[in-house]
């Protein structure tokens, strides 16, 4: 297994990460360590037939009741954002055209 | 005079024996935080105003003769990921470096009800990623112990505040050793309760499937006050624990005679550092004058626990920090074409290192083509940790383990090494159970640096280790005379 300069630009690319050629050099590197360290540690392992387990905590379907709380004002929402307008967050154009 | 090296339960006496006053109490904190804190950098964001004015209204409190709540005047820090209303909350990192929070974690809330006071937030490493506390946007921590060591990491700086008396306790958070592992470095008590033992309302997600928060305490006596005041269920936490919480201060002073405790045979026959293995073979001596009974356990897994902790927790890390766009809050990236642009550019900018290289290995690993081999593969290797553990359960009452192999290690010499190989070994598989551990201190190594042990509890056993770590204490005695008083 060889984790390419390619590879790390594909996935900062999906992970909305712009990397300088250095970074992406480095990352590489590291990422390649950490797999391989990774697959030669467990390698050895079985774990055929073993149930994945992605959470420890015994609560399942935690529900309340469907009425309304107590919600945060507008301008304390907006007051983190960097630009807002109007009672708005604001971004760049996303739509093209005129 | 100095109180900054008082326990919660000093305190509370001396403000019941009227020798002192609230307003004392915190000023002088606040003043040994201004002296000391330009050199150990614990605290990102000191809160003297707001601090001192609640020691006003809790002094007038105090005359007027009303009953006392718990915490009481006691002044506490909490780290930087624990979301406070309208006290900056950075994670360490760029990219909340201006974050105002609108609301408030419940841990806050409920300490602020206890009568708590608090200082202000603590450094720790970015996004509560690392184990030395260098990865800081706000510039690394250092270790009171020695100015030129690591404090540990992630929640150093709130280890650091409590080892020097910059605080009288502190919360930190705890992933996959965060809490003890700092508090092993520090020679402070620190505990990471069960999983879902404390809301995690308000604590900025790193791993969500192990994070918890945790006090750091100068004794196990004050873990066990801390805990109380901030355990209990909350609706607004869904993994929030529904169980009957106890009275932990009701475990302290209780008798170990014929409690088993456990040591596995794989973690000591490593032998890594002679000093630290030592410290804790004469602990197991203690227990046993004690009357516990010390039992040989088997955890085989666990030596797979680093690897399968490292994609488990960065898979989960790739898609919590995914909420950084730069656009409802956090850093936003200036004169970008269009919104790609900005999302790319202000994650860039705002996060460091440590932070992209798990956000990339997180991705890696979930991408559809590696789901299977890494992250599967891994959640799969956690199902037999937690099995090793509950066999080892079946047979003891309580683990015990070093909390790290070695003591704190040099500023610089681990920076930017893939955490991959950590020496988190002995509090990752903990983490990936769920169970709770503390680490209390055992002593020094030959350059005077803290030593720590870990014990490790079954789900919801924090009032055994409370009690085992309280009766410890009790027999060595040297907590509380191995402050430092800088």
């Amino acid at each position: 297994m060889k984790i390419t300069e390619k590879d790390i630009m594909d996935i900062a690319d999906v992970s909305k990460l712009a990397l300088t050629d250095e970074e992406v050099k480095s990352m590489t590197e590291d990422l390649q360590t950490i797999f391989h360290c990774f697959k030669k540690k467990l390698s050895n392992l079985d774990t055929d037939g073993v149930k994945p387990m992605e959470q420890v905590s015994s609560n399942q379907n935690i529900f309340r009741d469907d009425k309304c709380e107590h919600s945060l004002e507008q301008q304390e929402v907006l007051k983190n954002a960097s630009v807002n307008e109007k009672g708005y967050f604001k971004v760049p154009r996303v739509m093209e055209g005129n | 005079m100095n109180h900054s090296l008082l326990t919660i339960s000093d305190i509370t006496k001396k403000l019941k024996n009227k020798e002192i006053s609230v307003i004392e109490i915190v000023k002088s904190y606040l003043q040994k935080i201004e002296k000391l804190n330009k050199t150990i950098n614990a605290y990102i964001t000191v809160c003297n105003i707001d601090a001192e004015k609640y020691s006003r209204v809790l002094q007038e409190k105090l005359n007027s003769g009303e009953k006392l709540p718990v915490l009481f005047g006691i002044p506490m820090a909490l780290n930087d990921n624990i979301v406070t209303r309208n006290t900056l909350t950075t994670c360490a990192s760029k990219m909340l470096g201006n974050f105002i929070p609108p609301y408030n974690s419940t841990v806050n809330e409920r300490l602020h009800d206890s009568g708590a006071i608090l200082l202000g937030k603590l450094n720790m490493d970015e996004f509560a990623m690392g184990n030395s506390n260098e990865s800081s946007y706000f510039g690394a921590v250092k270790n009171p112990w020695d100015f030129d060591r690591v404090p540990g990491g992630a929640s150093g700086g709130a280890a650091a505040a409590v080892a020097s008396g910059l605080a009288c306790f502190a919360l930190g958070s705890d992933t996959g050793g965060d809490i003890r592992h700092p508090s092993s470095f520090c020679g402070v008590v620190g505990l990471k309760p069960t999983y879902g033992l404390v809301s995690r309302y308000g604590l900025v997600a790193c791993a969500s499937s192990m994070d918890q928060i945790g006090p750091i305490t100068r004794n196990v006596e004050d873990c066990a006050v801390v805990l109380n005041a901030i355990t209990g269920y909350d609706p607004k936490d869904s993994t929030s624990a529904v169980i009957k919480y106890p009275d932990y201060t009701a475990f302290l002073g209780e008798d170990i005679g014929g409690l088993k405790i456990g040591i596995p045979k794989e973690y000591l026959d490593k032998g890594d550092n002679g000093e630290v293995n030592q410290r804790v073979f004469d602990a197991c001596k203690i227990f046993k004058s004690l009357g516990a009974e010390i039992v040989e356990v088997s955890l085989p897994t666990t030596q797979y626990a680093i690897p399968a902790y490292y994609i488990i927790s960065s898979a989960e890390i790739s898609s919590n920090l995914a909420r950084y766009d730069g656009i409802k809050y956090g850093y936003r990236a200036k004169d970008c074409q269009d919104i790609e642009d900005l999302y790319q550019q202000s994650r860039a900018q705002g996060f460091g290192s440590d932070v992209k290289r798990r956000i990339l290995t997180g991705t890696y690993a979930l991408s559809s083509e590696r789901y299977e081999e890494y992250y599967k593969k891994a959640l799969k290797v956690r199902r037999l940790i937690f099995e090793d553990y509950e066999n080892a359960f079946n047979h003891v009452d309580v683990i015990i383990s070093p909390t790290t192999p070695d003591t704190a290690f040099k500023m610089g010499e681990k920076f930017n090494e893939p955490k991959v190989c950590s020496n988190y070994e002995y509090t990752v598989s903990v983490s990936l159970a769920g169970l709770c551990a503390m680490s209390v201190p055992i002593g020094k190594d030959s350059e005077g640096l803290p030593i720590g042990m870990q014990l490790i509890g079954k789900r919801y056993g924090e009032g055994t280790l409370i009690k085992v770590a309280n009766k410890f204490e009790e027999a060595c005695n040297f907590v509380k005379t191995e402050f430092i008083d800088l």
